[in-house]
């Protein structure tokens, strides 16, 4: 009797658990409708976010893509003519050791207040003090900054600084009166003259934004903008397919076709700014060896990476920096897949039977890094050159006993830029960084000459001559840049930038 | 006892200071070139590395961090730049809510399957209920997180893939505790979100749980209802209720409360796949950064945290134990 009972109750807790769990998923079913796309909102699920409301403290793209709907910067590029143009400056003169820049009058914060030279003399200030600044390196050679009056700035550098253009271009003009008002707490009322207005902020959360219905340019679309940190791709995925997302960034290739085929989304694809090489250390045998490096290029063909591994999604890199950056040359060639070569150029650099070196990676911060080494050291065995990999994790493989040690030989990095000059400067001018300990009296100068040259196109000269003068030293490998990678709602339009950035003030969402 | 309690976890505290904080000095790696990325130049490294006093010798720093910690200071994190108790304690609420929920969603499975198990021990039903715990224990979190976000997320849209509350629902913080709070307040609409959001992480936590503690449950049962005094209860003419409820169930609650009590210790120390996959901002996500980019003062001040918490759950644990068993009293 006492069992029977029991068995009901059993039955009778199952039935009533499935009609509530049936509930509890019906109604989110019903109101899914208000998670897709509105013409006043936008949500952006990406894989980074900021990490705080300084917007100094932080390097990279995408993060600069958030603040660049509060900020507005001074110039931008134009990535089609690769050239900059004024945001907040009006014109701009090179004079030598000084830059003086005219701003753009009637601009104003989102208080209301004036935007004048006083705010771009703080906030240069600000990126070149606060400790927590990770732009102040952009600003070593300034010496000084004034203020004739309230839209003309001049900066004064050390020695001509014609690469400063480059320099400003992602440094974002604060409000000296919100600093002067709310002093350490500033950061918390962020205040621009960008395009939208500052929400609110959780820390690895949701960043919301809503348009600046005052702007002093062209009004943005679409009203809100939520800005959403989903670290894991197949979540990103996820929610751009249930449309709890607009855009998404960082689509793998793997996903990028499926996406494609999806009706109610479509992928947006452009060539990214991040140049993939392989670095050889000039400081360390056998890579002191010109002819080693140039039997090391012989032996590399990136075309089968971008073909196997990547399913077309790159683009084949034939100088030292991409076709997309300011400065690159267009003449140069890079050196063809030929092992046969190889083993003639090492047999006459004294490694005729051959030679073993170590290839590091790091496959947490550069995709594929596994798949694409494999191949590579594939392809050196075919001259002879046996490739041991070495895969190590970021924190170590870029620190001390790294890369910006000088500690590694041979290793597979990825740098993004937009001018030549940084990478060229990091990279290769004698005594800036430990990475390679490349050496050429002929491009140093070719170097200084260029960040003393005004004119943008005797610049771009300077620039392509130091890129053919690495080619000829095979002072890297260059590889590929690859293509950026977004998946979009279909009636979100939008054009993605190779830079990394998601601007809502270029979106419009068709209801 | 509580006394003899505190005057033990000092040297346990100052031990695992003294490991993490010489094993995180001492493994490779260098936290000022991963935050300074490609702008690390040779004078731009040296100039970080002395503004955030790293240059200083280990033991200096060390002394610097246990005489600042005492006084509740753990330093400011590199890579966050703001102190790392604010850190702590704004992923805490978080933290303990999935923890909570995912230890509720394992009771609610684990304790009438284990214990239905035991009382129907070789039958039909027992072996169902140990499949499913076989299952739900090879289930790898990240695989069963990543099928739900798929299904309920992407396919049927039925719940949100990532985050704690949906923008633009307000709620008044009491205690942080999202699913609490709008409890206190009366706030439907955000218990609402909320739910939806702490489901899917629950579910995947709570299931490998559920899974070890089926077993657990299954097997102490077992063991109580074989001994003499159940045979004894039952000879008494008490009613089988009676004899689960009061006489197995009790008796077989120490075992259940001591993996339970590990396990919430585990739970509280963040769950570092699940967090990830759901881009839920507890505290394991917290430590897993905090570690890769190397960021010394909030792993030590994390570790530091989760010291103290497994030293509360063990306190709370034992204290339980009192409660349910009453011959420990004496």
């Amino acid at each position: 009797m006492r069992t029977e009972k029991r068995r009901i109750n059993r039955r009778e807790f199952l039935k009533q658990t499935t009609a509530v769990g049936l509930g509890a998923l019906a109604v989110p079913a019903l109101a899914r409708l208000g998670w897709s796309a509105s013409k006043d909102r936008a949500t952006i699920l990406q894989s980074v976010a900021a990490d705080s409301l300084n917007p100094y403290a932080h390097s990279a793209s995408p993060t600069y893509g958030i603040w660049q709907h509060i900020f507005d910067p001074l110039v931008e590029v134009d990535y089609a003519s690769k050239e900059f143009y004024g945001v907040l400056a009006e014109s701009w003169e090179f004079q030598g050791q000084k830059w003086v820049f005219r701003l753009k009058k009637g601009v104003r914060f989102h208080d209301g207040s004036p935007f004048t030279s006083k705010d771009v003399i703080y906030s240069i200030t600000r990126m070149r003090e606060d400790k927590r600044s990770l732009q102040r390196e952009n600003f070593r050679e300034v010496t000084e900054m004034r203020a004739p009056d309230d839209h003309t700035v001049i900066i004064t550098t050390e020695k001509p600084m014609a690469v400063l253009l480059d320099r400003l271009h992602n440094r974002f003009m604060i409000s000296k009166a919100t600093a002067d008002k709310y002093g350490d707490q500033a950061d918390a009322h962020s205040i621009g003259t960008g395009p939208y207005k500052f929400v609110s902020f959780v820390r690895d959360g949701n960043m919301v934004m809503t348009r600046n219905e005052d702007y002093w340019g062209p009004k943005p679309d679409i009203k809100e903008i939520i800005y959403k940190k989903v670290g894991e791709e197949a979540a990103r995925v996820a929610g751009l397919l249930a449309g709890q997302g607009d855009v998404i960034n960082n689509v793998s290739v793997e996903e990028s076709s499926r996406l494609s085929q999806h009706p109610r989304v479509r992928i947006e694809k452009v060539a990214g700014l991040r140049m993939y090489f392989l670095a050889m250390n000039a400081a360390m045998k056998p890579f002191d060896n010109k002819l080693v490096r140039q039997a090391i290029s012989y032996s590399v063909d990136p075309q089968a990476i971008i073909k196997y591994i990547y399913d077309g999604n790159g683009y084949l890199m034939d100088g030292p920096v991409a076709s997309n950056v300011i400065g690159a040359n267009p003449k140069l060639k890079r050196y063809p897949f030929e092992p046969k070569k190889a083993k003639e150029l090492l047999a006459k650099a004294g490694y005729p039977g051959g030679l073993e070196v170590k290839l590091y990676f790091s496959p947490d911060r550069y995709p594929k890094a596994n798949e694409i080494c494999q191949v590579i050291a594939d392809q050196l065995l075919q001259s002879g050159i046996k490739a041991d990999l070495v895969p190590q994790q970021f924190v170590i493989f870029w620190g001390r006993e790294g890369v910006n040690g000088g500690k590694l030989p041979f290793y597979y990095v990825g740098r993004p830029a937009v001018d030549a000059d940084t990478v060229y400067d990091q990279y290769f001018r004698s005594g800036v960084t430990k990475r390679v300990n490349y050496k050429n009296p002929e491009f140093d100068r070719l170097i200084d000459e260029e960040q003393r040259t005004g004119d943008q196109k005797k610049r771009a000269a300077l620039l392509q001559e130091a890129g053919r003068i690495l080619m000829e030293d095979a002072a890297l490998v260059p590889l590929y840049n690859l293509a950026e990678i977004y998946g979009v709602a279909r009636n979100v339009i939008w054009k993605a930038r190779p830079d990394e950035k998601i601007l809502a003030a270029d979106m419009k969402i068709r209801t | 006892m509580l006394r003899r309690r505190f005057i033990g976890a000092i040297p346990v505290l100052l031990g695992v200071s003294f490991i993490v904080f010489f094993l995180m000095h001492l493994a490779p790696g260098d936290p000022v070139n991963l935050l300074l990325g490609d702008a690390a130049t040779e004078a731009e490294i040296e100039r970080t590395r002395r503004e955030w006093g790293l240059d200083r010798p280990l033991v200096v720093q060390y002394w610097e961090f246990i005489r600042r910690a005492v006084r509740g200071d753990f330093g400011m994190s590199l890579r966050y730049g703001v102190p790392v108790s604010t850190l702590i304690f704004e992923r805490l609420p978080a933290t303990l809510e999935l923890a909570f929920a995912s230890l509720f969603v394992a009771i609610i499975i684990s304790l009438p399957i284990g214990v239905y198990s035991a009382i129907k021990h070789n039958s039909f039903w027992d072996h169902s209920g140990m499949t499913l715990a076989m299952i739900g224990v090879s289930l790898p979190n990240f695989w069963l997180g990543i099928m739900l976000i798929f299904f309920l997320g992407g396919q049927l849209n039925l719940l949100p893939v990532a985050g704690r509350i949906e923008y633009g629902i307000e709620i008044k913080p009491i205690t942080h505790l999202y699913l609490v709070d709008s409890l206190l307040t009366g706030n439907l609409a955000a218990l609402w979100s909320a739910l939806k959001h702490l489901l899917m992480p629950a579910v995947t936590l709570g299931t490998s749980l559920a899974a070890i503690v089926t077993r657990i449950a299954r097997s102490s049962v077992l063991e109580v209802i074989r001994q003499d005094y159940i045979t004894t209860a039952r000879a008494k003419g008490l009613s089988e209720q009676a004899v689960i409820w009061k006489h197995t169930l009790r008796n077989a609650m120490i075992t259940i409360i001591t993996i339970l009590g590990l396990q919430l210790g585990a739970l509280l120390a963040g769950s570092v796949i699940t967090e990830t996959v759901f881009s839920w901002p507890g505290i394991g996500g917290l430590l897993i950064q905090a570690i890769s980019t190397r960021d010394y003062k909030l792993v030590q001040g994390v570790i530091f945290f989760f010291a103290i918490m497994y030293f509360i759950v063990n306190l709370i644990v034992d204290l339980l134990y009192m409660w349910v068993d009453p011959r420990i009293r004496l």
